[in-house]
C-alpha cells in the first residue's frame, strides 16, 4: 500500500514535521489553503522581506507606466499572464491547475491608474486594494500576482531549502519567470527545482511566515469594519458588492483611510499556522462529548466519536505527528474509518515505530465498539503492511479483554507486528497531560506501548 | 538491652543529608496531591525525585524495606498520587531506620556506628 496523502517531504524520506521546516509543505495531489500576502513582507523585521515587498509595488507600479506610454496592450498581456502561479500550491483548487484573469478583468484593474488620480500620479503602495475596486479578485490572485513577481527570489528559495534537507532537484522548464530589470517576462526558462514524481511538475516552496489564510488587506474585512454602509445602500436595499466596489472607486479617500487603519492594527497581522490547535477547553470539551457517547451506532453515535476523535487526536498529537487525513474504507460491508498521521520520527518513541516496525505512517483504527473483538484485530493485522507498517493503534472505548490482549502479544511473538489500544481512560490523561503542560500527550502513548512490551515475552 | 545495632558513619551522614529533603518534597507532593491527584508529573520533578530517592536508597541498602521501594519511571507517566505514595513509603522506612539506628546506648546518644 502506498503512503496516504503523500507530501513532497515523505516521498524523498524526509522526516521532518511541518513545524520544523521554513517553507510550507506541498501536498502532490492539491493545494493548500493558504495565500501569500504582501502586507507580511510589508510587515516583517526583516529588510530582505520588504526590499522583496518593494520590488512588488515598483514591478505593479510599472503597468502604470505602460499605460502613461500608451502601450495598454503591453501592460494588459502581463498582467493575465502572471495572474497565476501553480508551481507554489497555493489556493484551493484540487488539481493544483487554476485559470488566468480574463483580459477584460486585466483592463479593469489598469483602468484604475486612470480613474483615480492619485494612482495615477503615486502608484499604488499595496497593491492588493485592487480587491477592494475590482469584482473577482480575491486574495488567489493577489498572492498568485507576488508569487510571480518573486518567481526568482523564490526559486533561489527553494533550491537553498532543497540543499539543507537534501530534497533532490531536476532540470525543468518553466513558462515564464519575470524580469525586474527589464519588468518582462523571460519566457521558457531552464531552472533546477523539485519535481512532483507523478507529473514531473515543477515546485516552488514558499516561506510559512509570509502565509495567511486570508490577506490582511481584504474585500470581506473591509465591507464589515470599515466600509460605510450607510452612505452607499439605501435602506432595505440588498447589499450587493458592485456598489461597494463603484463607491470605493469614487471615494479615495475612504479606501486611503482603511489603509490607514490597517497599518495601525499591523500588529495583529501575524502569519497563520498550518495547523492550528484546539484550545484546552475545546479538547476538554471534546472529550467529555467522547466520554458521554454510547458504544455502537445508535444515533449516530460512531461517526460522532469519528469526528471527535480525529481533531482532539490531531491537536494533542501535535506538532509530533502531523495530522495527513481520516480515510474511510470498507471491509467486508463494514465501514471503518481511520486517522492517519506522518511519522516525523522527532521523538525516541517515534524512531523506534519507524525502525522497528517500519511505520512510515502512523494508522489509528477507530472503533465505537464495546469490545474489541478477534474480527477488529484481524482486519487491523490485514491492514499493517508495507509503508503503513506493523505498528497500529486502535481507539476504543474500553480495554482489550485479557483473551484479546493475549492474542495481540501473540501476535508480536508469531509476526512482530504490534497493536496497542487506546481507551477513554488513556485520553483522558492525554487531554490531563494537554492542559497541565507537564508532559506531551503523545508520551502517553510511548506509555502504552511500553506497557505492551513489557507484557511480551523476552 | 536496646533493640538499636549498628550501622556505618557514612550512612548516618547521609540520612542526616537526605531525610530533611526527603521530607519536604513528600510534603510538597502530598500538597499538590490534594489538588488534582490525578496530574501527571513532569520529566524535570521525575528526575529531581529519582535523583534524591537514589541518595536515599543507599542508606536503606540493608533494610528490609527495599524491595517495596522503586524509582519513579517516567515511561510510565505517573501521577502525583502515584508519587506521593511512593514517597510515602521512603520517608516511612526511614523513620524506621532512624528507629533502629538511634538512640541512647552505651557509649552516649546518637547514632550507633561501630
Amino acid at each position: 500500500m502506498e503512503i496516504i496523502r503523500p507530501r513532497l517531504t515523505d516521498h524523498h524520506g524526509i522526516h521532518k514535521s511541518q513545524a520544523d521546516l521554513d517553507f510550507a509543505i506541498q501536498f502532490f495531489d492539491e493545494d493548500l489553503p493558504l495565500y501569500v500576502d504582501p502586507f507580511l513582507l510589508w510587515k516583517s523585521p526583516s529588510q530582505q522581506d520588504n526590499a522583496l515587498h518593494t520590488t512588488i509595488i515598483n514591478s505593479f507600479n510599472h503597468l502604470n507606466y505602460l499605460i502613461k506610454k500608451k502601450r495598454e496592450d503591453e501592460a494588459v498581456s502581463l498582467l493575465v499572464d502572471i495572474s497565476e502561479c501553480h508551481e507554489v500550491g497555493l489556493g484551493v483548487s484540487q488539481t493544483r491547475r487554476g485559470t488566468k484573469i480574463s483580459k477584460k478583468q486585466a483592463k479593469d484593474i489598469l483602468n484604475l491608474f486612470q480613474d483615480i488620480p492619485e494612482y495615477s500620479q503615486f502608484g499604488f503602495t499595496h497593491f492588493e486594494i485592487i480587491q477592494l475596486y475590482i469584482s473577482g479578485i480575491s486574495k488567489d490572485r493577489i498572492s498568485d500576482i507576488a508569487c510571480n513577481y518573486l518567481k526568482s527570489f523564490l526559486i533561489d528559495y527553494t533550491i537553498g531549502q532543497c540543499e539543507i534537507h537534501n530534497i533532490p532537484i531536476e532540470g525543468v522548464i518553466l513558462d515564464s519567470i519575470y524580469n525586474y530589470k527589464t519588468n518582462k517576462l523571460d519566457i521558457n526558462q531552464k531552472v533546477y527545482l523539485p519535481v512532483n514524481p507523478k507529473t514531473k511538475e515543477p515546485i516552488i516552496f514558499t516561506p510559512k511566515r509570509w502565509l495567511r489564510f486570508n490577506t490582511w488587506i481584504n474585500y470581506e474585512d473591509y465591507f464589515q469594519k470599515y466600509c460605510p454602509r450607510d452612505e452607499i445602500f439605501n435602506p432595505n436595499e440588498p447589499e450587493e458588492r458592485v456598489k461597494v466596489l463603484n463607491f470605493n472607486r469614487e471615494n479615495y479617500g475612504v479606501v486611503e483611510g482603511y489603509i490607514e487603519y490597517k497599518t495601525k492594527t499591523i500588529e495583529d497581522c501575524k502569519n497563520d499556522p498550518l495547523f492550528s490547535q484546539i484550545p484546552i477547553l475545546s479538547a476538554r470539551r471534546k472529550l467529555n462529548q467522547i466520554l458521554k457517547l454510547n458504544t455502537g451506532k445508535e444515533n449516530g453515535a460512531d461517526i460522532k466519536y469519528e469526528e471527535l476523535s480525529a481533531s482532539l487526536l490531531a491537536s494533542l498529537f501535535y506538532p509530533h505527528l502531523d495530522f495527513a487525513q481520516t480515510q474511510s474504507r470498507t471491509e467486508s460491508g463494514r465501514h471503518i474509518r481511520d486517522l492517519i498521521f506522518y511519522n516525523n520520527r522527532d521523538i525516541d518513541f517515534l524512531d523506534e515505530i519507524f525502525t522497528e516496525y517500519n511505520n512510515r505512517q502512523l494508522v489509528i483504527e477507530m472503533k465505537n465498539v464495546k469490545e474489541i473483538s478477534r474480527d477488529h484485530i484481524n482486519q487491523l493485522n490485514r491492514y499493517m503492511q508495507d509503508n503503513i507498517g506493523n505498528f497500529g493503534v486502535f481507539l476504543t472505548r474500553n480495554p482489550l479483554s485479557k483473551a484479546m490482549y493475549e492474542n495481540t502479544i501473540n501476535l508480536w511473538s508469531s509476526q512482530r507486528k504490534c497493536i496497542i489500544a487506546i481507551t477513554d481512560e488513556d485520553l483522558k490523561l492525554m487531554v490531563e497531560v494537554y492542559e497541565s503542560k507537564q508532559r506531551t500527550p503523545i508520551e502517553v502513548l510511548k506509555k502504552k506501548y511500553i506497557e505492551f512490551r513489557r507484557a511480551c515475552p523476552s | 538491652m536496646s533493640k538499636l545495632y549498628y550501622t556505618t558513619e557514612e550512612k548516618a551522614q547521609n540520612y542526616d543529608t537526605t531525610m530533611p529533603l526527603l521530607e519536604a518534597m513528600y510534603i510538597e507532593f502530598k500538597e499538590l496531591s490534594k489538588k488534582k491527584p490525578d496530574a501527571a508529573v513532569s520529566k524535570s520533578k521525575i528526575k529531581m525525585t529519582n535523583r534524591l530517592l537514589g541518595k536515599v536508597r543507599t542508606v536503606l541498602e540493608d533494610e528490609s524495606s527495599l524491595e517495596f521501594l522503586d524509582l519513579i519511571d517516567e515511561d510510565d507517566v505517573p501521577q502525583v498520587s502515584d508519587v506521593t505514595l511512593m514517597l510515602s513509603q521512603y520517608v516511612a522506612s526511614m523513620k524506621k531506620f532512624k528507629n533502629s539506628h538511634y538512640g541512647s546506648y552505651s557509649g552516649g546518644y546518637g547514632w550507633v556506628i561501630r
